[in-house]
């Protein structure tokens, strides 16, 4: 358990360095932050000042050594256009993108799996149906039409809840959260199922799958035939035996709402890190664009430790090594 | 094969699949009765519907199967007719099945003695660690070692052969009156198939159970068996005691069988088969089912056999063969 751990860390920390390599590489060749930053009739001096001032003058090894050096201090710059350290940007507003994805996962899971069971137990039944061509449509439509279709309805047709912004958040720990306070649920709500919407129709049909699957095998039967009711067989044994491939698509997708965020807090002007990006992406704000993508790939890479770590709990067969 | 202590009388069974491509006919009007303690083997060729037989007696068919017709008294009652909830108290309990591969039988993700746990909670109500303790004492009772142990041990963590024990463990729980057992050892190896079922017919004999051994084998029937029942094609061609069944077959598809069994009286000769394939069960033809291999099939043999009886304690199916 110990040596798994360390070499975890071991490979995580060589995930991290590839990533922030092959991210520093193509910033380096994708333009020059300087002619975003000055205006159009900025003297030579002014120019060469500035690249001087930000370390952009140095060859790129020299630019990306200074910057690991750095990194390593938990220091990954300062932005650009912000003139604050990128890091600090990055982490001010990833508590509202986590919120926002972690909601939404547990929106997903609170609806995908039970739908998911019900269809495959009672394959004929009319809610079966139903749950089966919902999923069909959660995976083909688009997530931005979805959330501008439930702006129409529950905020501008029936007043229900608000479109926008994250509304009160109370601090916890420090941190401040929206779902610790009545209004903050509210706008929560609409954003957050916009981002499940996929998810539920992911896990609905895995689970449906894997359940089909597991349920005709010997070992279901030999439990009935032990006298166990269908409720215990199902709900007991089979799931379980169905939670490998959900909790690996589970963690999988959490880092991938993370990332994708960003189309659902634009909807809903969601103050997450998604916004700081596409502002920083069209400014070429280099430290905070490496910070984002260092955080994100560092969240990617604790998921999958956790998913790791349940599938042992779940599957004895499974040793950590 | 009457009286009053007979425990299992299946009359007119019929449990049919209605499948895209029609309706298959496994189980096809099967009669048969067994006495306390009787251990009945159920042979016949691979797709005769011998364990659809055994899961119908446990009411445990699947869709689209459908069991459509016919009694299985069991201790006085038909199970056709008890409410699922009863039928539940009943299986594990009363009555009780063994799966021909041990890999399978067993769920992967929780230990063995949770597994054996939880149906002595069900079933007797006992505490947690009380039903610990009786479940070292069933795992003790099928020759498992250092049995406390082992409880916490996972199915992979056992070999086949120790895994069918605690599949035999769980079923023998509650000391059934009817074990079914589906060919129990087909996936072990020789030596460790003899141990199993020498196990079995132990704990069997030693709780009055009474066991339809579901098997391909012969030589394993000839063993370990009272009476023979003889499946072909959904119906039931040929049953009576051991004795009668292997000295003196009736049914010519029995005579096959008997002569296929390697190592009989004729060491040299080569191995008889059957020539041909067993019909298929969609849409099966009227008439006696046996009738395209059958050598002395004549012309009464378009209309179907029913089992009677050819001797004391031996019936048959088959027109040719019938002596009153
Ligand atoms: N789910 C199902 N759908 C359709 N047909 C089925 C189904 N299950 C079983 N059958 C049919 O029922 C018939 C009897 O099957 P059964 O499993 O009882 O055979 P068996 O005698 O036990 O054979 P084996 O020795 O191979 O185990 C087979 O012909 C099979 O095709
Ligand atoms: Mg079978």
């Amino acid at each position: 358990m110990f040596a798994f751990i360390l070499r975890r860390i071991y490979q995580s920390v060589l995930v991290l360095f590839c990533v922030s390599l092959v991210v520093f590489a193509i910033l380096y060749l994708s333009g020059d932050p300087i002619q975003m930053l000055l205006p159009a009739d900025a003297s030579q001096e002014q120019i060469d000042e500035m690249r001087r001032h930000l370390g952009l003058d140095e060859p790129f090894w020299a630019q990306y050594l200074s910057f690991l050096r750095n990194a390593l201090q938990g220091d990954m710059g300062r932005s650009f256009t912000f003139n604050q350290p990128a890091v600090k940007l990055i982490l001010e507003r990833a508590p509202a993108t986590l919120e926002l994805a972690v909601s939404a996962m547990i929106l997903a899971i609170l609806l995908g799996i039970p739908a998911g069971l019900f269809a495959a137990v009672k394959p004929k039944s009319w809610l079966t149906q139903i749950i089966m061509s919902g999923s069909l449509f959660g995976i083909s439509l688009p997530v931005f039409w979805m959330g501008i279709m439930l702006i129409m309805v529950f905020s501008v047709f029936l007043g229900w809840l608000p479109s926008s912004g994250r509304g009160q958040t109370a601090s916890f720990g420090g941190i401040q959260l929206g779902f610790l306070t009545w209004d903050g649920c509210k706008h929560l709500l609409m954003p957050a199922f916009t981002l499940a919407i996929h998810q539920v129709a992911m896990i609905v049909r895995l689970v449906r799958a894997g359940m089909m699957e597991v349920m005709l095998q010997d070992y279901i039967k030999f439990l009935r035939a032990k006298g166990l009711s269908e409720r215990r067989v199902v709900l007991v044994h089979a799931l379980k035996n169905i939670m490998i491939p959900v909790v690996t698509i589970i963690g999988l997708q959490t880092g991938y709402t993370i990332a994708f965020a960003i189309v659902t807090e634009s909807i809903f002007a969601w103050p997450g890190m998604g916004k700081l990006v596409i502002d920083a992406i069209h400014s070429l704000d280099r430290p905070v664009i490496l910070a984002y993508l260092l955080v994100v790939a560092l969240m990617f890479v604790f998921i999958n430790f956790m998913v790791d770590l349940t599938y042992s709990f779940l599957d004895p067969r499974i040793r950590l090594k | 094969m009457s009286g009053a202590d007979v425990i299992l009388e299946i009359k007119g069974l019929k449990t049919h699949f209605f499948t895209r491509r029609g309706v298959v006919k496994a189980v096809d009007g099967v009669d048969f009765s067994l006495r306390r303690g009787e251990v009945m083997g159920l042979v016949g060729e691979s797709g005769a519907g011998k364990s659809i037989t055994g899961f119908s007696i446990l009411r445990l068919i699947d869709e689209p199967g459908r069991i459509v017709d016919g009694e299985v008294i069991f201790e006085g009652r038909d199970l056709l007719t008890v409410p699922e909830a009863e039928m539940r108290r009943l299986r594990g309990d009363r009555l009780a099945m063994v799966f021909q591969d041990p890999q399978t039988s067993l769920d992967p993700v929780f230990t063995v003695g949770s597994q054996i746990v939880e149906s002595l909670v069900f079933h007797q109500s006992l505490s947690p660690s009380q039903a610990g303790s009786r479940a070292a004492e069933l795992l003790r009772a099928v020759g498992i070692p250092d049995a406390e142990k082992r409880l916490a041990a996972y199915p992979h963590q056992f070999s086949g052969g120790m895994r069918q024990r605690v599949v035999v463990a769980i079923a023998m729980a509650q000391n059934p009156a009817l074990l079914v057992a589906d060919e129990p050892t087909t996936a072990l190896d020789v030596t460790i198939q003899a141990q199993v079922l020498t196990l079995m017919r132990r704990l069997v004999r030693n709780h009055g159970t009474a066991m339809i051994l579901i098997t391909h084998n012969m030589a394993l029937v000839g063993q370990f068996c009272d009476s023979i029942a003889v499946m072909y094609a959904g119906q039931l061609i040929e049953h009576g005691t051991k004795e009668k069944v292997i000295r003196d077959p009736q049914h010519p598809y029995t005579q096959g069988l008997i002569r296929s069994i390697p190592g009989r009286q004729e060491r040299c000769r080569r191995l008889d088969q059957i020539p041909g394939m067993m019909p298929n069960l969609i849409d099966l033809p009227p008439g006696c089912p046996f009738r395209p291999r059958c050598p002395s099939a004549g012309g009464d043999c378009v209309q179907r056999p029913l089992l009677r009886p050819v001797g004391l304690d031996h019936q048959a199916a088959c027109w040719r063969r019938n002596r009153p």
